[in-house]
């Protein structure tokens, strides 16, 4: 397996994650996936995983084994991930709008459409806002449909977020083939675009 | 249980494995982003040291961020003695790292906020029961850290603790209560009697004391008295004892340089230290009275280099900040370029 199939499979399992695994770890493993740091994915994602409590059903459980076996995943570890037969629902909602930017102007947002504009790769490039209905906290969801390297991309935009004081950033860069899950589905419901329709260029 | 590291032998004499990692942790300050060595910290607080030495080796592998042959050879016991597995270390890229620091620290507030504020209200009730807290102090580090860094200015907060501290409990529980409270900063708690790094050495001579949070320097008495207080090694960290200097504009940003620039070193200055040793005698302890000796040295060496030159170019510091910029800044490099003087002209 080449190194570009497995950072790209490796994307693809953190993206079926999203929603489950906490911001924290996730950017930190995309960021490193963009990087080529596949192999430091596959030695920390199964600990965090077990330590997480973040169950995994039968068919992620040998979507891991086969993304992350290769690259160095210790499997006693994988093999101890419990299952469940189905994931339950997050405690997310998510809206178009974030209520405390509507008055100051949303800056991250014009950032975010200057540098996605005009990129052939990139086929769609929306935002939204998630609501932690437990913990009340309010984050921006990135949301990105791309025909190039997926995994750059996020690692690319997690970084400008992160320098724009965004520490945990959620950018979720979905390949044109990837079939959303339901959390990138209830996220892209409630998003607006983030680059005017017209400055996108078609592939 | 704590563990303790079989490691390097005499060189790590019971030093338990946490304190090792706190300490490889303090030599990648600066070098490593800051969520990073935040959330390092609190795994080793939680007692997941193999989950916080996978979260080094993956940032310093990503960055990549090269590390010293020192710093690859205690990674690689480390993870041997947490039991992790070290195949990321192995590959990690190993350079001699620069001497010096090439961050910079700004002398005092930035846009009118001066990086103490707030830290005593938030970290007091923290620091109160943690143990053996000698001083904190706060700076504004005004550059990037790491390959994902966070913005800038960041705030940095230096704790030390003594012999009886807790370094890697302190550390975390300190940034916790502060992220409570809004405040985002890293804190690097400083062991007495370790090596500071020169990242930490210059971050102290920029940093001003937080004030009120010196409220817990001896919070075990009878640990203490069984354990005598080391002599501090580095005048750096002993140096912001000294009255702290007023909150400023960081050099980049003044606007208004003194008509009438005044040496650092004045003879009042001098005296004024003389007479605080001689009318405190009687109350200070050993520790305390080694720092005034060491003020005092430190200003007589000053006053036998040339004057003139940093009298030229120091005025905007106030006469009473005597601040040595071009000490400061000897060792300070950005982008590989000594930082220079502010311009007063």
């Amino acid at each position: 397996m080449s190194t570009a199939t497995q950072t790209a499979e490796c994307h693809e399992l953190l993206l079926r994650l999203a929603g489950r695994l906490g911001d924290r770890q996730l950017w930190r493993c995309r960021d490193w996936l963009a990087s080529g740091a596949v192999d430091a994915v596959a030695r920390v994602l199964p600990l965090t995983l077990l330590r997480e409590r973040v169950a995994i059903t039968p068919e992620e459980s040998r979507l891991v084994g086969a993304v992350l076996l290769p690259a160095g995943a210790d499997a006693e570890r994988l093999n101890a991930i419990p299952w469940v037969d189905e994931i339950s629902e997050t405690d997310y909602t998510f809206s178009a709008e974030s209520p405390d930017r509507v008055s100051a102007g949303d800056s991250d947002a014009v950032v975010l459409g200057a540098i996605l504009r005009g990129r052939p790769e990139v086929v769609e490039a929306r935002s939204s806002w998630r609501h932690d209905r437990t913990s009340g906290s309010t984050a921006r969801v990135v949301l990105v449909t791309t025909t190039g390297d997926a995994a750059r991309l996020t690692g690319e935009l997690q970084r400008v977020l992160r320098a724009l004081g965004t520490a945990e950033p959620v950018v979720e860069v979905l390949p044109r083939s990837f079939e959303p899950t339901g959390y990138h589905r209830a996220a892209l419901a409630a998003s607006e675009p983030l680059v005017a329709e017209g400055h996108l260029v078609p592939s | 249980m704590t563990q303790i590291a079989s490691g390097k032998g005499a060189a790590w004499p019971g030093v338990a494995l946490p304190v090792r990692v706190h300490d490889l942790l303090l030599g990648l300050a600066g070098r490593l982003d800051d969520d990073a060595l935040a959330d390092a910290r609190e795994l080793l607080a939680s007692a997941e040291v193999d989950r916080s030495l996978d979260l080094v080796a993956g940032c310093l592998a990503a960055g990549p961020i090269a590390v010293s042959r020192a710093e690859h050879d205690e990674l690689q016991e480390l993870f041997l003695a947490a039991h992790a597995d070290p195949a990321v270390v192995e590959r990690l890229t190993i350079a001699e790292p620069d001497l010096v620091t090439r961050h910079r620290f700004a002398t005092g507030s930035v846009a009118g906020v001066s990086p103490e504020d707030g830290v005593a209200e938030a970290a007091n009730r923290v620091l109160d029961v943690l143990p053996d807290i000698r001083a904190v102090w706060a700076v504004w580090r005004l550059t990037p850290a790491g390959p994902a860094t966070g913005p800038v200015p960041h705030r940095v907060v230096l704790v030390g603790v003594g012999q009886q501290g807790s370094a890697p409990a302190t550390a975390y529980r300190v940034e916790h209560a502060l992220r409570r409270a809004g405040i985002t900063a890293s804190v690097e708690v400083l062991r007495d009697g370790a090596e500071p790094t020169d990242y930490h050495r210059t971050a102290m001579r920029y940093a001003n004391e937080v004030g009120t949070a010196r409220t817990n320097v001896v919070a075990a008495p009878a640990a203490a008295e069984q354990a005598p207080r080391a002599e501090r090694r580095e005048p750096e960290l002993t140096a912001p004892t000294l009255p702290s200097p007023p909150s400023i504009t960081p050099p980049k940003i003044s606007s208004a340089p003194d008509p009438e620039p005044t040496p650092w070193s004045t003879e009042e200055s001098k005296a004024e230290a003389k007479a605080a040793a001689a009318a405190t005698d009687e109350s200070l302890n050993d520790q305390e009275l080694d720092l005034l000796r060491q003020l005092q040295e430190e200003l007589a060496r000053r006053e036998q280099t040339d004057p003139a030159q940093p009298a030229a170019w120091q005025g905007d510091l106030g006469t009473s900040t005597p601040f040595d910029w071009s000490e400061a800044n000897s060792s300070t490099m950005v982008n590989g370029i000594p930082v220079q003087p502010p311009d007063n002209r």
